[in-house]
């Protein structure tokens, strides 16, 4: 199954680009220019890995990243700070993102970011199932829930 | 550089200034209580002096007043007990008249002559050095005075004798024949009781009688005029202040005496009394003026001082403003160069990208083929034009901030105000973005070129416009910031204007202050307004705010125009 990829950048050419790489590379990607377009793609997709941009007009990275991680918590997401500074990477991590790049940055790096996401993304998910499934075991009853 | 020597002059005039202003109202304090003081006292010492020159003066008159009373009463009663002695036998016997005399003569030497007088006028008994033996006195005014009231005293009258003289004459006492006992006094006895007591040198005696005619003088000084003398009530005294017949200022005081027929007057120059009181006020004069001009020296070298302590700490302040220009210049370099970096690093991002991707289709990632397809020729096409349009993007950043760093050097220009602005507010393009905060610009192309410091000007504005977007990002709701320019008279006007949330009354009233802040600890110095607010001044112009909590603020710079000059710009 192709993992699922959401580029979130406000510079069009750049998301143009990762986007293309990104498919060659064999993923399912799904662009986005701005947060509020983000949130709702979110909402109607399940995506394994967001690639979310900082400094954005509108919503910044930092919301859309909240609102993310409130409607899909398993969901992970890699922050690029155009900035210099890690601030906001760190404050991105402090809620719940999985790693930060700086841009511009190795697409290799991103790609194995990406992928190391995406396996914990499995792992998480696998866990939930397995508890479910011992829940499921241990008090039948618990699957009516 | 010759501007800074200008300067100089100017600062040099300012403190000479200051220290001639300081000078000058310390002496306006001292000058005007000090005469005041002086005069009173000078006054009050006046008066004094006169009033005891006055009161010395009546008392001598009194004092001489009533000797004389007392002589001519003691003369009158020697006349009277001696007419009573005589009994009507002897009456006109020489031989009695002479014993009599000689032992009256004894008591009193100022009798010169004595002689008994008949009703008939006629002298019938004489003693004295003169021959009046037998003269007749039937017409004389006081035989008649004498007949009717039985006393006389005579006014000085030269008489038979032809000698200054005053005459006493009594009524003899007998029941059946009238007979008058007639004594002459001279007039040196009088003159030496006018001149003892207190008179001393200085002072002169006069007795005049009612028609002014001089009767007795000590003879000291010619100075009175008893033309001019003017006559008291009667049992008072008289002082009378004028000039004298010689010119002489001439005090005097009068009294009547002698049944109110003779005028004694005690006359004086004052200036030997007064002599002290001058004296006086040369020394206080003197006192005065040294007083003066020693307050007037320390007064100077007083200012002296306190200026000198003024200019350094002036230069001091100057100094720590340099400084702190210096400081808030780095600080804005700062920013710019995050800016900067963040603006260069998404062409780069893009740039990385693309040429990643062009490496890519050449290498057949992703394809079955490494075959350039005609497709991937345009791709690879498009992504070279990107990489190439990237680029001078990033050109254009770091020219504006080779820009940017040219103009941190401090030096007068003649700077398009317009342009200067433009340029400022490119480096905002995105942060206002991000913030979702529109900047509008509004420049009035009248304003022109003037001669300024463009760095500060650059500093001012950017500190503005920091502000306003720190304050619009804090409520998200579509800020706006309106950079105005507006010609207005001899001034430009640059206005900055947001709609953020404006500020209360009391934060307004502080906003220039040094170290007065609104943000959170760790964000704001407090200084950037205060910066401004100096720039502004030593530029010429003025700064003011206009807000209001909930509306927005309003930044009013006003710059004069000074007339661009070429010749020393390179």
């Amino acid at each position: 199954m192709k993992k699922r990829i959401l580029v979130v950048d406000d510079e069009e050419k750049f998301v143009d680009y990762l986007f293309k790489r990104l498919i060659n590379r064999g993923y399912d990607v799904v662009i986005s220019l701005n947060g509020e377009d983000a949130i709702e793609k979110v909402k109607s997709y399940n995506f394994d890995v967001v690639v979310l941009d900082v400094l954005m007009p509108g919503i910044d990275g930092i919301d859309t990243l909240r609102e993310i991680k409130k409607i899909k918590p398993l969901t992970e997401v890699i922050m690029l700070t155009g900035h210099a500074s890690v601030e906001s990477g760190i404050e991105g991590m402090k809620l719940g993102a999985y790693d930060y790049l700086m841009k511009p940055c190795e697409t290799e790096e991103l790609v194995s970011k990406i992928n190391k996401a995406c396996e914990k993304k499995a792992e998480q998910e696998a866990k939930r199932r397995d508890s479910l499934v011992s829940d499921a075991l241990s008090s039948p009853r618990s699957v009516l829930k | 550089m010759t501007n800074t020597k200008e300067k100089e002059k100017s600062k040099f005039d300012y403190y000479r200034r200051l220290k001639w202003n300081i000078v000058a109202f310390t002496l306006i304090v001292v000058c005007i209580p000090l005469p005041f003081v002086a005069g009173t006292i000078y006054k009050y010492y006046w008066t004094y002096v006169h009033s005891s020159v006055v009161n010395n003066l009546k008392s001598i008159a009194k004092n001489r007043d009533e000797a004389i009373q007392v002589f001519l009463t003691e003369r009158l009663s020697y006349l009277k007990t001696l007419s009573q002695l005589m009994s009507p036998e002897n009456v006109g016997d020489q031989r009695t008249l002479e014993h009599l005399f000689s032992i009256v003569k004894k008591e009193a030497p100022s009798f010169v002559d004595m002689g008994i007088i008949n009703d008939g006028g006629a002298q019938i008994a004489y003693i004295g050095p003169y021959d009046l033996l037998g003269k007749n006195y039937r017409d004389a005014v006081w035989f008649k005075e004498v007949s009717e009231k039985g006393v006389y005293i005579s006014d000085v009258f030269l008489g038979f004798r032809n000698v200054p003289h005053l005459a006493l004459a009594v009524k003899g006492n007998n029941t059946d024949s009238v007979w008058f006992l007639r004594a002459t006094i001279d007039t040196d006895t009088f003159r030496r009781l006018l001149r003892s007591g207190h008179m001393g040198l200085e002072r002169d005696a006069y007795i005049i009688n009612r028609k002014r005619e001089l009767q007795i003088h000590t003879g000291n000084s010619e100075r009175l005029d008893p033309s001019a003398v003017r006559f008291p009530a009667k049992g008072e005294i008289l002082v009378n202040k004028s000039i004298g017949m010689n010119g002489y200022k001439t005090w005097s005081a009068a009294t009547w005496l002698n049944n109110n027929r003779w005028l004694l007057i005690v006359e004086e120059d004052p200036e030997s009394e007064l002599i002290s009181l001058s004296k006086t006020t040369r020394l206080a004069l003197s006192l005065l003026v040294t007083a003066l001009v020693v307050i007037g020296l320390l007064s100077y070298y007083a200012a002296h001082w306190i200026v000198k302590k003024i200019q350094k700490a002036d230069h001091e302040k100057e100094l720590l403003n340099e400084q702190l220009m210096q400081t808030s210049k780095l600080a804005s370099l700062g920013r710019m160069a995050a800016g900067v970096a963040h603006e260069i690093n998404n062409p780069l991002a893009i740039i990385s990208e693309s040429a990643g991707y062009a490496q890519e289709l050449m290498e057949g990632l992703g394809s079955e083929t490494r075959d350039l397809t005609a497709e991937k020729r345009q791709e690879i096409y498009t992504a070279l034009k990107d990489i190439r349009a990237e680029t001078f993007r990033g050109k254009d950043v770091t020219q504006r901030l080779l820009g940017f760093a040219r103009k941190m050097e401090s030096k007068l220009e003649d700077v398009d105000i317009n342009n200067l602005l433009a340029e400022v507010l490119k480096f905002y393009h995105r942060s206002a973005k991000v913030k979702n905060v529109n900047i509008l610009e509004q420049f009035d192309k009248n304003v022109g070129r003037i001669r300024t410091d463009p760095s500060q000007i650059q500093q001012v504005v950017f500190n503005l416009i920091d502000n306003a977007l720190y304050f619009l990002s804090h409520d998200k709701t579509g800020g706006e910031i309106v950079v105005r320019t507006e010609r207005r008279d001899r001034n430009i006007l640059i206005i900055v204007g947001d709609n953020g949330p404006g500020m209360k009354p009391e934060v307004k009233e502080k906003i220039f202050d040094p170290f007065f802040t609104t943000k959170p600890v760790g964000q704001g110095t407090g200084l950037g307004l205060a910066i401004c607010y100096g720039i502004i001044k030593k530029l010429g112009g003025e700064i003011n705010v206009d807000t209001k909590e909930g509306k927005g603020t309003t930044f009013m710079i006003q710059l004069p125009i000074t007339k661009p000059e070429g010749g020393d710009e390179r």
